[in-house]
Parts: C-alpha cells; structure tokens; sequence
C-alpha cells in the first residue's frame, strides 16, 4: 500500500487561530484568508472574530489562540507589565500605520474654529478646546475607546500639549467604538480619538467633525501589529515566518487602490465586519477617508522598528498604562530580525538599522538595506519631539 | 475564617435566558444581583451608581473595552480577573471561565475563594447552557442531513437506475473519500444532478 504524502498543513503546528477585532485594519488577515494565501504557504489558518481587545488577550493568554492581530502598545503591556501577571508576546510584524482620527461633535466644531481650531494645526486646536471649556465653566467630555491603545495615546499626547492645566478642563470617558455614534446622538460625549470606519461614520451621519488625523499626532506610526504568543513563536519558527511573508503579500495587494472594491465586498460579509461597513454604502470615500493616511505596505510599513516600540513604552509609561522597562525589555517583544529573514525570502528589502531618532523625518526618505537603498515614511512626533532610541 | 459576605454583582449577557439562569443561582447562594443590561453609553453610569463589587460580562460583548478602560481611568472601579491569575489554582478557574465565554472584574479586596465560587457558578451555568444549545443544533443538523440524504439517494437511484442501499453506499464510499460528511456529499450531489437534470431537460427542449 502507498502512502499518499501528507500535504504540508497536515503537519502538526501548521494549524494555527488567530484572533481579529473587526476593524479596517483587520483586512490583512482576512484578505490572505479570502484570497487563499494562509493556503498556498501551506498554513491552514483559522480565523476568529473577537469582539474586544480584552476577549482577544485572554484568549491569546490562556491558549485559546496562538495570536493575532494586536494594537500596537498591547505586546509590550501584556509583555512587560509590572502589575500584573504577564503574558509573554513577540512581534515581528506592523500590519498598519495610520487611522485613527479626532472627531469632535458638529456642535463644537464651529465653537473651536472660533477660539482658533486648525485642522491644520493641533497645537492651535487643542489650545481651542481648552478655551471652548474656560468659557464654558464646565469640562469637554471626550471618548477613549481601549486602554493600552494609540487611540487613547493620542488623545492624551495632543491634550497634554494644550499645557499642564488642561486635563482639569477635559474629562476622558470610557466608550466602545460600536457605541460611539450612539453616544454622540445622545451628547454624551463632544469628541473621541477612534479608528476606522468610526471617524467616517460620524461624518457620514453628520454628528462629528473629523478636525485631526493621528496622524498629525504621530506621523505613520505602527497602529496595528502581529502579535504571536512567546512560547508559540518559540516552538514554530518556521511557521511564523511563513505567517509573516503571507501577511506581507496581503498587506502589499491592500495597498493598491485597484483592489478596493474587492475589499470592500469581502470585509462586508457577515463574518467580517458586515454592516459597519455597509453603513458607508454610498460614502464618497467609500473605504479610506483621504486624511487619515491609513496604510498597510509602501515606505518599509510593515517593518517592527525598535524605536517607535520604545516610544509606545514610554508613552504608555507617561500614561501610567506601564510601569519602568529597558531596551532589553524591548528586544525580548519586538524582533526585527525575524522580519528581515521572512521578508528577504520573498525579495522585500528591510533597513539594516534596527532603530532611529524617532521624529526627524516629516517626509519619506531613503535608508540602508540588506539589498540597496530602501524608503522608509516620515516620523515626526506632535510638537516637534525627538525620541532618541537609549540602546 | 471564612465568613460568607454577600457580594452586590452587575450581571451583563445579551442572552437574557441565560442572564436569568446565572441570576437564579447567584442569588440562591445569597448574593445580591442587578442584571438589567445597561444601555450604550449607560455602562459607565450603571457601574458608577451601583458600585458592584464584581461584574460578570458575556465574553461576546464590546461593553468589556469600556470595562476594562473604566479600570484604568479609575482605581476604585472592577479591574479584570485575569490580572489576579497569580497562583495555578486561580490560572485554572479563569482558564476555564475563558472557555466558557464568562469574563468577570472584581474590586481589589475581595477574598479570593469568594471570588472563585461565583465564577463557578457562573461558569457551570454558560456550559450547561451551551450544552443545551449544541444538542439542540445537533438535533437540527441531523434532521436536516437525513432529509438530504433521502433526496441525494432518490436522484442517484433514478441517474443510475440503482436500488436503495447500492445509492447510499455511493454516498457513503465518497463520503469516506473525501473525508466529508454525508450531509455534505447529500448536498454536492444534489446540486450536481440537479443542475444535470436542468442542463439536460433544456438540451431535450431544444432538441425538439
């Protein structure tokens, strides 16, 4: 009797669960899902639809899942905290930049633009903001969607920069995305920091303003990443490779405007994200609002600098999300290494620095990489900053 | 040492059968329970009136983001049990409680083995309703496979002009080849001679 071979992802390990959050910027694991990339690499992946960041870490935590996609700061807070029991992560992958958006309520937009709001200029608006409250006499309400996310990173950087009084004008206030349009309608809230298609459902429903893009706060910083359980990670290192290159195919193919529609009807379906975004039928932007600079692949997005890890570190440390921590801590989450090794088999060139002075660039620029010279997106920080990597 | 305080639990589950079920046994053990699901910008406010020493939460729920954001914007509010998972035996209740779908956050100062015995609770109560729930769809599934199969078999024995158990055997060998269910086959079958008998007819009436 011959044996027939067993096909590659018939190979113990190869069966892999990952967890998304329906977001936008899920679509690189569902769309190498949909177009059967997991399949071609021999990885029979399957995927699960969790409905928040907490169910998603827990799952991840106690083995329910392998990994998935994450918000950037969530492996080094489940990695590193000090509070709390840990639960090791490693990242080797950005799966997007960009998307979150300020949205402030079409009542107190006009009031800003008054007291000088800029979409233009942050600085300006949120100086605007804290005077719309003085002369109120009353705190602004705004919406933070998740802890331990840029969302609320940001929020709270561009408030900050309104100097050391303003948190005594504003009031942060827990509210989920999925509640957001209702928490508008009702006045609940005059603002939130959000990702897509929230920002854009607000403007399509005329309830919000989007008055700034994150990244105007962050210049293309890592929104989402990869994250895969340390111990897994450890055990399948060839898997994860594989994992990363056919996610970098899907990101690749997201990038190209020509596959929108397509995107558009796949994350459409019930399993994805189904109605949110089918509520943007008609929307002129259908997809991508053009200020938010949501990307998936161009200028190196893909790769898991070590510098903007320890920014997020030192942002979730300002914000007591996180305790103290070193750049040994960062290199035990973030392996720029493993990208570089994965994407080279494929013929993608990655930079041969491992970290930067995070906030020097406002445009693309070109770098060392393993091949030749390689382009990587601008980094400025709101306010000017420089964060210089301590390693 | 042990001395039983009755806890004041916030129950949140969209299923309200199942929220009535917890609610029952919760309060057989003499515990005092609000299980109203507060509305979506309500949550906040719910936790803030009747400041529940735990909250257990359907794990399916956007509502645990704003749960846990809420315990980090405030030091007295519920923070997630999952950051008390420190010794094993702990590890294992919440290990389970995941499984389950059962997602709790208590104040800091509770007792622990307090804490436990109404995750138990709660966690017995999820499964047996899940078990109820997959006998259910099983019943279903079988139900609906049966009638397919009959449907399957009938056009196999009318194509090859074949009896009863030689068409299920058909099925059953192609079943094992494909390592599907029958169910499934049934219906690959019946889409393909279905589709058969329509191109067919539609050629005799051209033909004619």
């Amino acid at each position: 009797m011959t044996a027939s071979p067993i096909p590659m992802r018939r190979h113990k390990g190869f069966h892999l669960r990952l967890g998304f959050v329906p977001l936008l910027d899920s679509a690189p694991l569902i769309i190498a899902h949909e177009l059967g990339l997991f399949f071609q690499e021999g990885l029979e992946v399957e995927l699960v639809r969790e409905a928040s960041w907490a169910s998603l870490r827990d799952k991840i935590t106690f083995g329910l899942l392998d990994g998935g996609h994450m918000l950037a700061p969530m492996p080094l807070a489940m990695s590193l905290a000090n509070d709390r029991p840990r639960s090791p992560i490693v990242t080797g992958m950005v799966l997007s930049r960009n998307g979150n958006g300020i949205t402030v309520s079409s009542a107190l937009y006009p009031e800003l633009e008054a007291c000088g709001a800029d979409p233009a200029n942050p600085l300006a608006s949120a100086q605007a903001l804290i005077e719309v409250a003085q002369k109120r006499g009353t705190p602004i309400q705004l919406a933070s969607v998740a802890p331990w996310s840029s969302h609320d990173l940001q929020l709270r950087d561009w408030i900050a920069s309104a100097g050391p009084e303003a948190r005594h004008h504003l009031r942060i206030v827990p509210v989920s995305p999925v509640q957001m349009v209702d928490a508008f309608r009702a006045g609940a809230i005059e603002g939130c920091c959000v990702g897509e298609p929230w920002n854009s459902l607000l403007e399509w429903q005329d309830l919000g303003v989007l008055l700034h893009a994150g990244h105007q706060i962050w210049q293309n910083a890592p929104e989402k990443v990869l994250g895969m359980r340390q111990d897994w990670a450890e055990q399948h290192p060839e898997i994860h490779e594989r994992l990363i290159r056919v996610l970098l195919r899907a990101c690749e193919w997201l990038d190209n405007p020509a596959n929108h529609d397509t995107l558009r009807d796949i994350l459409a379906d019930e399993r994805y994200l189904g109605n949110q975004v089918q509520a943007l039928d008609g929307h002129p932007f259908s997809l991508f609002h053009p200020r938010l600079h949501q990307h998936f692949f161009r200028d190196s997005a893909n790769f898991p600098w070590l510098s903007q890890a320890h920014w997020l570190a030192s942002r979730l440390a300002r914000w007591n999300q996180l305790g103290s921590f070193s750049t040994e801590d960062i290199r035990a989450v973030v392996k720029p290494d493993l990208f570089r090794k994965a994407a080279s088999r494929i013929g993608i060139d990655a930079p041969l620095i491992d970290a930067k002075t995070e906030g020097r660039h406002r445009l693309p620029h070109v770098i060392e990489g393993g091949d030749g010279p390689v382009s990587i997106a601008g980094d400025s920080l709101l306010g000017e900053q420089l964060h210089r990597w301590p390693g | 040492m042990d001395s039983f305080t009755p806890l004041r639990i916030l129950l949140i589950d969209k299923d309200a059968d199942r929220a009535a079920v917890v609610r029952k046994a919760l309060v057989a053990e003499g515990h005092e329970v609000i299980s109203e699901r507060p509305d979506a910008t309500g949550l906040t406010a719910a936790v803030a009136r009747d400041e529940p020493d735990m909250v257990i939460i359907d794990m399916d729920l956007p509502d645990r983001d704003t749960l846990e954001n809420m315990s980090t914007l405030n030091a007295h509010a519920p923070r997630p049990i999952v950051f008390f998972a420190r010794e094993q035996s702990d590890r294992n209740t919440i290990q389970a409680a995941v499984r389950a779908g059962v997602s709790a956050y208590v104040v800091d100062g509770l007792q622990p083995q307090h804490v436990r015995s109404i995750i138990d609770t709660a966690v017995a109560r999820f499964e047996a309703f899940q078990s109820l729930r997959n006998e259910l769809e099983e019943t279903r599934t079988a139900l609906e496979e049966r009638k397919l199969i009959d449907r399957a078999k009938a056009l196999i024995m009318k194509r090859e002009n074949c009896n009863e158990d030689q068409a299920y055997r058909v099925l059953q060998k192609s079943a094992m080849d494909h390592s599907q269910r029958m169910g499934q086959i049934a219906q690959r079958v019946i889409d393909m001679l279905q589709t058969n008998d329509r191109e067919s007819a539609g050629k005799l009436r051209r033909a004619s």
